[in-house]
């Protein structure tokens, strides 16, 4: 593989003996708890930020979206929901796109 | 805080363990799969961590499915060393490092506290619990135990659909108010019982009601590996005992114990 980006695309193959419903149970921990780092030493990585943001989104309505079974997270729901308290998360997604050279991409497909 | 790195790679930590733990075999596991996940040590602790490659010039859309596989690698690592190591203190997602001089930076920064968590984690796992009732049958339970309720509900159902309104809408009411009780009692004895075979125990906001569940519990459960089995037999129990609600009570974990480390673990 020769793509030159950070993130190489990889699928949910690591932990394909998990049963769908526990994906909300992961989210909820691994986004939510667990050691901090804080201060000089953390970097923040826009890859790493970016999906982070795009999670958050998606996790409001997981568990709507468990009961859709193992592709719930396959139809990017963030984009055609309206939930009014993303607003905030929305903005800070939009600016981290234009920043890495997203803008635009992401409105294609509405 | 430093904002896009400008080298090539940074240093990705999934969590920490004692120095002398060693590593089950980790290569394609991992945020970025050219980079098997590796210890970098200080003192009595190691970091498990790998380096990742951070993003040039050409972009790349991630969306939520790319979102969820690496949440899924970050968990896939841990689970992975949870296996073999005696603990593991699970990072939050995203703690990565410019450097690895960085990674024993924060190693040497924090020895106490991951020191102490360590000890804490020796032998123990998480456990999650989501508990659901089915509403219905809260309140039918509710009805049959009361008999002024029982009363009420009795004269709706023998009157026409219009005269009743206002007195349906008292019932619902006082349903509502009673079931919130009941679930509340379920919940509080079910965190008594399962936190009774922990060392550890804490509850977490209750998630939406999905499919006619109602959830009344979402707790987390620190309990030595040896009592995994009394402790999933016991949620079984309380189950059965509360069968009168539709008790639905799902275990899951062992999990890394994200819910009993950081400042408030």
């Amino acid at each position: 593989m020769s793509t030159p980006q950070g993130l190489a695309r990889q699928g949910p193959q690591q932990l394909s003996d998990r049963h769908p419903a526990q994906l909300a149970d992961v989210l909820e921990r691994v986004l939510d708890k667990g050691i901090v780092i804080a201060g000089d030493i953390r970097i923040e990585l826009l890859d790493i930020e970016l999906l982070t943001i795009k999670l958050r989104l998606l996790i409001a309505s997981a568990d709507k979206a468990r009961e859709m079974g193992i592709d719930w997270w396959q139809g990017d729901p963030f984009l055609s929901r309206n939930a009014r308290e993303r607003e905030g998360l929305e903005g800070r997604l939009k600016a981290l796109e234009e920043k890495v050279g997203l803008d635009g991409e992401a409105q294609e497909d509405q | 805080v430093t904002v896009s790195a400008p080298q090539e790679t940074a240093y990705y930590v999934y969590g920490v363990v004692p120095r002398d733990q060693g590593l089950p075999p980790l290569e394609g596991v991992g945020l970025d799969v050219e980079f098997a996940p590796e210890l970098i040590a200080s003192g009595p602790l190691a970091a498990v961590a790998s380096r990742i490659r951070v993003r040039s010039a050409e972009p790349v859309e991630l969306d939520a499915e790319d979102a969820v596989a690496r949440v899924l690698a970050h968990e896939a690592v841990l689970e992975r060393v949870l296996e073999t190591a005696e603990a593991v203190v699970p990072f939050r997602f995203g703690s990565a490092c410019a450097e690895e001089a960085d990674v024993v930076a924060l190693l040497e920064a924090r020895e106490e506290e991951l020191v102490e968590a360590l000890a804490r984690l020796a032998g123990r796992v998480e456990l999650g619990v989501k508990a659901y009732v089915d509403p219905v049958r809260v309140a039918d339970a509710v009805c049959d135990g009361d008999d002024e309720l029982a009363a009420l509900r009795a004269e709706i159902a023998s009157v026409g659909e219009g005269t009743a309104h206002l007195r349906r809408k008292q019932l619902d009411h006082r349903i509502a108010e009673s079931a919130a009780l009941e679930r509340a009692r379920v919940a509080t004895a079910l965190h008594r019982r399962l936190a009774a075979t922990a060392v550890a125990s804490c509850t977490n906001p209750l998630p939406e009601a999905a499919s006619g569940l109602q959830p009344v519990i979402n707790g987390a459960y620190l309990v030595e590996r040896t009592d995994e089995g009394a402790f999933r037999r016991g949620a079984a129990d309380a189950a059965a005992e509360h069968g009168a609600f539709g008790l639905r009570i799902d275990v899951t974990g062992p999990w890394p114990a994200y819910n009993f480390v950081g400042v408030d673990g």
